[in-house]
Formats: C-alpha cells, sequence, structure tokens
C-alpha cells in the first residue's frame, strides 16, 4: 500500500531547478532509502514533503490524500510525520528533558505550560530517552551536548512523537559505532511497530542493512531506485556517487 | 615521536563549567603527522581542539609546540602556525568564495602576501578557481568543506585541528576530501589532528591515534590494537 506518492515535483531556487520533475512512491511499513550526491535534491524533497518550502509545481499524497502545500508550514502533526534535520533543530536553551517534552504537548501555547505536567508525557521521556542512551543526561542543557548527541536527542523526539511517517535526514552522521548500532536497531524496531520510514543517508552500509529499497537522486532528479544491493553496485551510480577506493586513486 | 614532536598536551584539564569535559588529556603530534583523535560522541574529542585552539580554557596540565610551552589565545593561533577547521563546514555563507580566503589571511600583514598564498593555495584547491566570485553559501557541501579546508592554509600553518572533515558529505565527496588532506600533509608538510567518525576512512590518512572516553585518553597508539582493544570492550559490555 502506497504511503505517500510524490507526483512531478518541481522546486526552483533563482534560476535552478533543484528539484525537477521528481515522481516516486513510499510504501507503508517500509525503510526506503533516499541517497544522491551532496546538492541533489534530496533534503529539498523532504522540505518540500515536510512544508518547510512551498511547493512550485506537483502534487505530494500522504495516505491517498492531497497534500496542498503552496502556503507554508503545513500541519505535519495532522499528517502524523516527523522529521529530523541535517543539522540539528533542537532548544539549545532548554534540558535535554524538555526538549523532548516540548514536542509531546498538543500545539497550543497555554495548556503546554500544564501538559509537560501528565504523568503519561514523563514515562513517555524517560522511555525514549533510557532507549537513546541520554537519560544520564538529562538535565543537561541541549546546547552544551556534542554534535552526535545533538542529532540523538533530535531522534529521540522523533520517537517520543510516534507518527506513523518517520524521516531522518543523516541520522548516523557524526555518530560512532556503538551509537550508531543502537540508532539502527531502533530504526528496525520503529518498521516493526508498522512506520514507514524515510532515511537519507550517505552511510551506504547502513542504508544497505536497513533499506527494503532506495531512491536515488542526482541534479534534482530521480536516476534510480530499487533494491539498494543491486542498484549501488551499478557502474553509473558508482561513478557519481560512490567513487572509486580509497587505494585506487 | 618526542623527538620531532611538534604539539604536545601533557595532563591538559578543561571544564564547561562545573563539568569537567576533558580530564588530564596528554597527546603528541609530530611534525608532518596526522594523528586522529577517536571516540564516542560526547567523549571530548572536539573539545580538545578547541582547548588547543584556545576556545575553552584551560583549567591544569600545559600544552606546548615545539617543547616551548604556550597559553593558547584563539586569535592569535594563526601567528602560532595552528588552523582550526571546526565541524559542518563553518565558512561564511555571505561572502564568496575569494572573501573567505582572504579572511583566512587576515594574521598576515600585506595584502601582497595574503595575495600570493591565495594563488598558492588555489594551486592545491583548483576546483575553487571557477568558484571565487561565488557567495560561498551556495557551493554544495564537499565544495564548502575544500574551501573550509584551504582558507585553513592561507596562513601558511604546521598544524591544523580538523573537526569531522566528512560531516554530511557523500561518500565520493568523502574520499576527495581525505585524498586532499593526504596530498596536503605529504606536499607541504603539515601536521594533522583529525577527529572524525569515518574509521574506513581514516585508516587511509594515518595509523596512529588517541580514543577517548569521558574526556580521557583511554587508548593510545596503532589504530589497529585501538580497533582490537575497542571491540574487545564492547563486547566486554
Amino acid at each position: 500500500m502506497t504511503m505517500i506518492k510524490i507526483h512531478n515535483l518541481r522546486k526552483r531556487f533563482g534560476r535552478a531547478d533543484v528539484v525537477n520533475n521528481f515522481s516516486a512512491e513510499i510504501f507503508k511499513n517500509t525503510i526506503v532509502g533516499f541517497v544522491g550526491p551532496n546538492g541533489s535534491g534530496k533534503s529539498t524533497v523532504i522540505n518540500l514533503l515536510t512544508g518547510v518550502e512551498t511547493i512550485d509545481h506537483g502534487d505530494i499524497y500522504i495516505s491517498d490524500i492531497l497534500v496542498k502545500n503552496k502556503k507554508k508550514l503545513i500541519n505535519n502533526y495532522s499528517f502524523n510525520i516527523s522529521r529530523t534535520y541535517q543539522d540539528p533543530r533542537i532548544f539549545d536553551q532548554m534540558s535535554v528533558l524538555e526538549n523532548v517534552l516540548i514536542v509531546l504537548n498538543k500545539r497550543k501555547v497555554l495548556s503546554s505550560f500544564f501538559e509537560t505536567k501528565k504523568p503519561f508525557n514523563s514515562s513517555k521521556v524517560e522511555e525514549v530517552l533510557r532507549k537513546v542512551d541520554l537519560w544520564g543526561k538529562r538535565s543537561a542543557l541541549a546546547g552544551d551536548l556534542s554534535y552526535g548527541q545533538r542529532k540523538i536527542l533530535e531522534f529521540a523526539r522523533v520517537l517520543a512523537m510516534d507518527t506513523r511517517i518517520c524521516i531522518f535526514d543523516e541520522p548516523f552522521a557524526g555518530l560512532f559505532a556503538e551509537m550508531k548500532l543502537i540508532v539502527s536497531e531502533l530504526i528496525l524496531d520503529l518498521k516493526a511497530s508498522g512506520k514507514t520510514v524515510v532515511l537519507i543517508e550517505h552511510d551506504m552500509d547502513q542504508i544497505v542493512k536497513l533499506a527494503d529499497y532506495v531512491l536515488v537522486m542526482n541534479a534534482g532528479k530521480l536516476i534510480a531506485k530499487g533494491k539498494p544491493s543491486k542498484i549501488l553496485s551499478r557502474n553509473d551510480i558508482l561513478d557519481i556517487y560512490i567513487g572509486k577506493d580509497l587505494h585506487e586513486k | 615521536m618526542k623527538n620531532n614532536s611538534l604539539l604536545n598536551l601533557d595532563n591538559v584539564t578543561a571544564n564547561y563549567g562545573s563539568f569537567k569535559a576533558l580530564d588530564r588529556v596528554s597527546l603528541t603530534v609530530g611534525e608532518g603527522e596526522i594523528a586522529l583523535l577517536l571516540g564516542p560522541n560526547g567523549s571530548g574529542k572536539s573539545t580538545v581542539l578547541k582547548t588547543i585552539f584556545g576556545l575553552l580554557p584551560i583549567v591544569s596540565g600545559k600544552i606546548s609546540l615545539h617543547g616551548l610551552p604556550f597559553k593558547p589565545v584563539s586569535f592569535e593561533m594563526p601567528m602560532n602556525s595552528f588552523a582550526l577547521v571546526l565541524q559542518g563546514q563553518k565558512i561564511f555563507p555571505g561572502l564568496s568564495t575569494h572573501e573567505n580566503l582572504e579572511i583566512g589571511g587576515f594574521s598576515i600583514k600585506s595584502k601582497e602576501l595574503v595575495d600570493k598564498r591565495i594563488s598558492e593555495v588555489l594551486d592545491i584547491f583548483p576546483m575553487l578557481i571557477k568558484l571565487m566570485e561565488i557567495k560561498a553559501g551556495l557551493l554544495s557541501g564537499g565544495e564548502q568543506q575544500m574551501l573550509a579546508l584551504a582558507r585553513s592554509l592561507i596562513a601558511n600553518p604546521k598544524i591544523i585541528l580538523l573537526d569531522e572533515p566528512t560531516l554530511g558529505l557523500s561518500p565520493k565527496i568523502a574520499k576527495e576530501v581525505f585524498h586532499k588532506i593526504k596530498e596536503i600533509n605529504e606536499l607541504n608538510k603539515v601536521s594533522f589532528l583529525i577527529a572524525d567518525h569515518n574509521l574506513n576512512l581514516l585508516s587511509f590518512l594515518s595509523r596512529r591515534g588517541y580514543y577517548l572516553e569521558s574526556g580521557k585518553v583511554t587508548l593510545c597508539g596503532n589504530l589497529d590494537k585501538i580497533f582490537e582493544k575497542h571491540f574487545l570492550k564492547m563486547i566486554m559490555k
């Protein structure tokens, strides 16, 4: 069953077509790897999908519902999408604990002050922070965390939001081997619990290990899709994206 | 290593407020050597680089260059032959590539010398020549990382402190960046102290490193031995 359908999506920044007639389908309860060289348009597609950028042309359907995001910032919450960013967007002046608590609130300013005290929210925060090994840092200011820990905190917020669609923009960037293992297991858990996961990632080992299929973008266009092991061994993909082995050059 | 050591950290401790970020860290980088900083997230790798560059005050211990102790002051570091390239391609996005390179030479008084250095650095990074008038914020991630590296070379450093040079870069571009680091090291005899997680690529650059955990150096020496002990530790856990 199709969870997200993208049809002829186009986005132009200045005179450059950053996304150019991009069409793709993302199926329910799968992990899709979204790969391509830097600047190929992957993050822009995700920004269009989540309403961070406005669509110039084309359609996006989520669970067969047409998303009209000509205006900025569609209500992701109602579409049940959560996402992370390449550069983690967390609240530096809040504690680790508060950073997760805040995403559990309904989107009303006044009630949010009281909702943080709800027992459900507190136990949910503890559960996700323990999962990502940040419970010991719960009182630390988010701004004092290392880059990898900030990525993990943003990841924890997605876990806490418990949405049907989870989108991760380079979740493994800047993570050490042990943390990569934890994150990859959590992503597999998301799939096992029925979620649809989109992974923008440059770590090909993780893509091959986790993704059911991959979409490859280059210069704003979809250039390949299919099983990771098959697509990522193609010579044209190796040429533009993976490059030669370091010792070959 | 002690005989031709360029940079020495001797029992350096540094704090973030009341939190002990580095705990008696000792390490050495030799002349023309590439040394690596490894360790879990939050172990203090970036903090080591920031402390050496004077962005975090030292509580105790000493840092020396060519055996002579000095107190790091960040804006004086380029004059002391140090360069720091921070995580995440920290270039000035609103300035052109050329202006970014000029800023790299702020410690050089003569404009002619800055221009000469830019032209020498462009010999190493020919891909930047056609991008000189373009705003740096419009460059791709790989180009921005090349620009950050090129800028660090303008003041002719003896050692470059490099934090996660391949962060967010596609595999092909990451390999190109590592080739460039190797080229700079071999041709210009510049030393590097590099913090990164990309273990496969790091072993291409160097075989010697330091493994940090909770602000302490817990393993050092040959990479194979570090990996061996590290994985043993993981299994023991």
